[in-house]
């Protein structure tokens, strides 16, 4: 078999595509694949993130946000895809929350944490949750327990902060 | 351990035994991770991957799970030595690069390993047989636990373990299985079934279509998402899930049996044939045929040679484990002959097992 798009490699990836609940059958050559962005399990793949941030409309402005750190801009990222460490994720906070969103589902983590942080995580966890409780709580004009759940909010805030602190 | 050494057997968790073993080939969990203070591998001066391999290598060696294991850097191995890594599914292609400030840390068995200096700094890595993801998925956390206690992971509160692709940060966790789906290809419904494993949010890899049967029918599937699901949740739905896909993969195999009976021992029979009798073969004929004799094997069609010993076969038939065994550099058809030849010899050691076996029953019975 040929490849569907320049007719004359062997096609060597047989992909399918959905779109709108129609399944289109697609045989392209290993070239004609790799243009298309198409994985190929032994080359080193193209990132699958590299679609989702191409398909991400360009942040005028953001491109130039740059890592304090270790120097890496906003546009070096959505090139390669990889983040160059950890503060990075602080530089473009803004735009990963949404990419994080888009690739996840989710941007709240809600794994395990290393040992040294176990205290404080839970603390925030328990702080978000408490968050919840509070809007609720000023929804229902119950301003006594939003009063209670607002300290109790304080509290735990300065504990976290003082054990990261450490 | 050395290379030479490992080289002699299959992966000594090939062998162990476990629950619905006849279509999980094996159980994988890796956890990225990345050092507190120093930036991503990709990222960072030889100076500071030096750093974070001797960081990492002194908090492997203080863990209970590395202590006795095997570190070796990819500058000390050679090129033979690092495909041979890659076959034996401990290190990627991306990683088998000479490299002197990369490494791998093996643990007993070969269950546990840590890949330095890959795309995160570490990644930790667990492998059981079958379908035991939950298993691999204990004794990775509790290596991952030991090596915290000696090591500053970069981690946010609010994403988790953070990682240079954010399609890692959050648990950093990936859970996959290597399931073996012959009757899904047979019966013509494996990409429906790959569709609806997609949208409950999975990942399948492994080709399907014409070029399918060289693979050997294999396919893994995995989680998709790191961030937002606790690690244990991921671990259960890729349990659910492989669960349902082994369900249809049953009824298609009864399909098979009740419609097409002949077909299908006459394909495991050849198969079986082949293997056998052969005098040179490819790596990848091996996994077409072994998956024929994979799929008699469970369906007790072959009674001679059990679906362990062929997932061995598919991992020692491959080229660097070869050249390792035999002890030289072989040319591919060289290659061939030799395979052939290892190949025979296994099943014909199977069968004089399974004839003993079988002579002592009647022995019993009479």
């Amino acid at each position: 078999m040929l490849c569907d798009n320049c007719g004359k490699e062997p096609a060597r990836v047989h992909y399918k595509e959905m779109k709108d609940n129609e399944v289109t059958e697609l045989h392209l050559c290993e070239k004609c694949a790799l243009e298309k962005g198409i994985q190929l399990p032994h080359k080193k793949q193209p990132f699958m993130i590299s679609n989702i941030l191409a398909s991400m409309a360009e942040e005028v402005g953001s491109d130039i946000v740059r890592c304090k750190t270790c120097g890496l801009s906003y546009k070096d990222f959505r090139e390669c895809g990889r983040l160059g460490c950890a503060d990075c994720y602080e530089a473009f906070k803004e735009q990963l929350k949404s990419l994080l969103r888009r690739i996840h589902g989710s941007n709240i983590h809600v794994g395990k944490s290393p040992r040294q942080s176990q205290d404080v995580f839970e603390k925030r966890r328990q702080i978000e949750n408490l968050k919840v409780e509070l809007s609720r709580a000023i929804e229902k004009e119950d301003f006594e327990k939003a009063a209670e759940i607002r300290d109790k909010i304080k509290e735990l805030e300065k504990v976290a902060e003082d054990r990261s602190d450490n | 351990m050395t290379i030479e050494e490992m080289a002699r057997n299959p992966s000594p968790w090939l062998a162990g035994r476990s629950e619905l073993a006849d279509s999980v080939v094996s159980s994988r969990v890796r956890l990225a991770r990345n050092i507190e203070g120093l930036p991503f591998a990709h990222r960072a001066t030889s100076e500071q991957l030096s750093e974070a391999l001797s960081l990492a290598r002194e908090a492997i060696e203080k863990s209970n799970t590395l202590r006795t294991g095997t570190f070796m850097l990819m500058s000390d191995l050679d090129d033979l030595d690092r495909q041979f890594l890659v076959e034996r599914h401990l290190i990627s292609h991306e990683h088998a690069e000479k490299s002197p400030t990369r490494a791998i840390a093996i643990g007993e068995n070969e269950m546990v390993s840590v890949m330095v200096n890959e795309e995160d700094h570490l990644r930790l890595q667990s492998v059981q047989p079958g379908f035991q993801v939950m298993e691999a998925w204990r004794l990775v956390d509790r290596l991952d636990n030991e090596i915290d206690a000696n090591l500053k992971y970069a981690f946010s509160y609010e994403w988790g373990y953070l990682s240079a692709c954010p399609t890692n940060t959050g648990t950093g966790l990936r859970a996959s299985m290597l399931v073996h789906l012959p009757g899904l290809i047979l019966t013509k419904q494996i990409e429906k079934v790959i569709h609806s494993i997609t949208q409950m949010g999975l990942a399948v890899r492994g080709f399907f279509g014409e070029g399918s049967e060289v693979v050997g029918n294999l396919f893994q599937i995995s989680n998709r998402t790191a961030l937002g699901t606790s690690e244990i949740d991921i671990v259960q739905s890729l349990e659910k899930v492989v669960r349902q896909v082994l369900e249809y993969e049953t009824r298609a195999r009864d399909i098979l049996l009740r419609n097409a009976r002949f077909e299908i021992e006459d394909k495991v029979w050849r198969a079986y044939g082949i293997l056998k009798y052969c005098r040179k073969v490819t790596w990848k004929d091996v996994m077409s045929y072994a998956s024929a004799a994979r799929l008699g094997s469970s369906l007790g069609i072959l009674k001679d040679v059990s679906v362990s010993r062929l997932n061995e076969m598919i991992f020692m038939a491959q080229p660097a484990h070869l050249q390792k065994r035999f002890g030289k550099r072989m040319e591919p058809a060289d290659r061939d002959v030799v395979r052939a030849e290892m190949i025979r010899n296994m099943l014909a050691e199977d069968e004089k097992r399974s004839n003993k076996g079988n002579a002592a029953q009647t022995g019993e019975a009479t």
